[in-house]
């Protein structure tokens, strides 16, 4: 049954009040002296006043402590127990506000669990986040490392390409070379096979030319062969006169003798005798010098025929020499040809050579600007990389702090005592 | 004055008087004695008359096998016979004091004399020294 305090009080009052009456009352009836009564009223009422308020302040006293006790654990953070007052008669106000306290309690309670659970969970969480930011750290420093190699290795390749580009301009200017030079060759061939063509023209002219001089020195040949029979004519003519120089000489020598002989008479025939054997003599010696030439006409008739043979195996010679040359003229501009025809082709290829390696320049500068580009964004990526690392390392000190903090709220909810079983439950 | 008759032998010359020859022909025509000696070539037909024919070379001791293509006929005192020899020369005249018979200077018995003729010197046959050696040469 529910009274409340004020009507407790008035009640108590009530209670004195009667108890203060009753007292007058019965006090006349007891013999004892008229004095007194007065005395014993007072100490009556002062008795059952004092008896009613010592049981309703220990009554208010006990319960006021026991919540008074509940306040003071609350504030020290015990949350194990309830307030539990003694259970009287009638409950009052006091019992609402420990009801009242006990909810606080409880919902503390549960705020406390909670925040210390949770903040176990941010903890533990704020730990494995900063170990996995510390290992990303680690991580990000290594793809920091390989992100400079990249980089390293991309401006290796750009030095690379660039050195590739020169050298593959290089190789075209030499190819552009190469096919002036084939034009050049092409030019030269064409020059070569008419050259040539000019020479077996030219070669067959002499043949022909050789032709006639070789019929003109048979012809002499035959004109000699009958010049030197003619000579050999004049020199059995020669021969005869001879003969007869000689004879007319032995003559003239016996006419000599005889005249010799005749003495004194014959002076005048040996003197004729003389004059004939001179004209012999001088015969002989004209017949000598004609069969002196005659013979050297014929040495020199022979050396000619000697030299026309000569001449002839020469032309011979020759013309073997000249239709040799007329086949090297021809082999000369099958080859020159050839050359010419190969030259074109070599001119050609190195035309399409030289395209070849213009587009190998053009890809290969193409390559450059995509290595420049790697070369850019790997710069990029290492910045970001970088900045990633120090976000992480950032990331790695607020997820310590927020353990810090996690912990110092553990710190700050441990002092509140939730009893064993809450504990366990909250750890 | 004395007319020579000049003719060589091989690589000599020797001469004879005029007076003692009559007469040069060719050689040809020889006609040889059976077992005749080597120094005697034949005979020809000489003016309807035989005339023996000497080996001049073969005679005076020549080695070499000579053509001998002219034949000087000696006068009628020698034989008459023939001396073949190379080659006839043209008559000269020489005066007789130029002969010399001096000995000494001679070196074959065959020859009687020399003279000079125009930077050279021309033997002198000795005809009886031929004679002779014909006259051996046959009795061999």
């Amino acid at each position: 049954m529910r009274v409340e305090i004020s009507y407790k009080f008035v009640i108590g009052f009530i209670f004195v009040v009667a108890s203060i009456v009753l007292l007058n009352l019965v006090v006349p009836r007891l013999d004892i002296p008229e004095w007194t009564h007065q005395f014993i009223t007072v100490i009556g009422a002062l008795l059952v006043g004092l008896i009613f308020g010592w049981m309703f302040s220990k009554a208010f006293t006990a319960n006021i402590k026991i919540l008074t006790d509940g306040a003071e654990r609350l504030s020290h953070g015990d949350l194990s127990r309830k307030v539990r007052l003694r259970q009287g008669l009638f409950s009052d106000e006091t019992e609402d506000l420990s009801n009242s306290l006990n909810l606080v309690v409880d919902s503390q309670r549960n705020l406390v669990g909670q925040i210390r659970g949770s903040s176990l969970n941010v903890n533990e969480s704020s730990m494995a986040l900063a170990t996995t930011a510390e290992e990303m750290t680690a991580t990000a420093h290594e793809v920091a490392g390989s992100i400079e190699q990249i980089s390293r290795g991309a401006e290796t390749q750009a030095e690379m390409v660039e050195r590739v580009s020169r050298v593959v301009r290089e190789m075209a200017e030499q190819i552009e070379g190469v096919a002036v030079s084939s034009g050049k060759l092409t030019v030269s061939a064409e020059e070569t096979t008419a050259s040539a063509r000019e020479g077996e023209g030219l070669t067959s002219k002499a043949l022909e030319n050789m032709k006639q001089v070789l019929s003109q020195i048979e012809e002499n040949g035959a004109m000699i062969v009958d010049f030197s029979e003619q000579v050999q004519k004049i020199g059995s003519i020669i021969d005869v006169i001879t003969g007869i120089a000689q004879k007319t000489n032995l003559l003239a020598l016996n006419a000599t003798i005889e005249a010799a002989r005749a003495g004194e008479y014959g002076h005048g025939f040996a003197v004729v005798a003389e004059e004939v054997s001179k004209l012999a003599d001088s015969t002989s010696n004209s017949a000598a010098e004609i069969t002196r030439l005659i013979e050297k006409t014929r040495e020199q008739s022979q050396q000619v025929q000697l030299s026309m043979a000569q001449s002839i195996k020469s032309i011979d010679a020759g013309r073997e020499a000249v239709d040799v040359t007329g086949n090297a003229f021809k082999t000369i501009i099958d080859k020159a040809e050839a050359a010419q025809a190969r030259s074109i082709d070599i001119r050609d290829l190195t035309e399409k050579q030289s395209h070849g390696a213009q587009a190998i320049v053009e890809a290969i500068e193409e390559i450059a600007r995509v290595a420049e580009d790697n070369a850019a964004s790997t710069e990029q990526v290492s910045a970001a990389t970088e900045e990633q690392t120090a976000s992480m390392e950032e990331m790695t000190f607020a997820s310590q702090r927020l353990s810090r903090l996690a912990e110092e709220l553990l710190a700050a909810v441990r002092r509140f005592n939730l009893g064993a079983d809450q504990d366990q439950a909250a750890s | 004055m004395t007319q020579m008759l000049p003719f060589v032998i091989g690589s000599e010359t020797y001469a004879l008087e005029l007076v003692d020859i009559q007469e040069i022909v060719e050689n040809r025509n020889i006609y040889p004695f059976p077992a005749a000696p080597e120094q005697i070539s034949g005979a020809i037909a000489f003016h309807g008359r035989i005339v023996p024919v000497v080996n001049l070379p073969l005679l005076l001791g020549y080695t070499a096998d000579n053509l001998c293509p002219r034949l000087i006929v000696l006068a009628n005192k020698y034989g008459p016979f023939a001396l073949a020899v190379d080659r006839i020369r043209p008559l000269l005249g020489t005066e007789k004091g130029f002969i010399k018979d001096d000995d000494s200077a001679l070196q074959q018995p065959y020859v009687r004399g020399v003279f000079a003729w125009r930077e050279e010197v021309i033997s002198l046959l000795d005809l009886k020294y031929v004679e002779a050696a014909i006259e051996t040469a046959c009795m061999n």
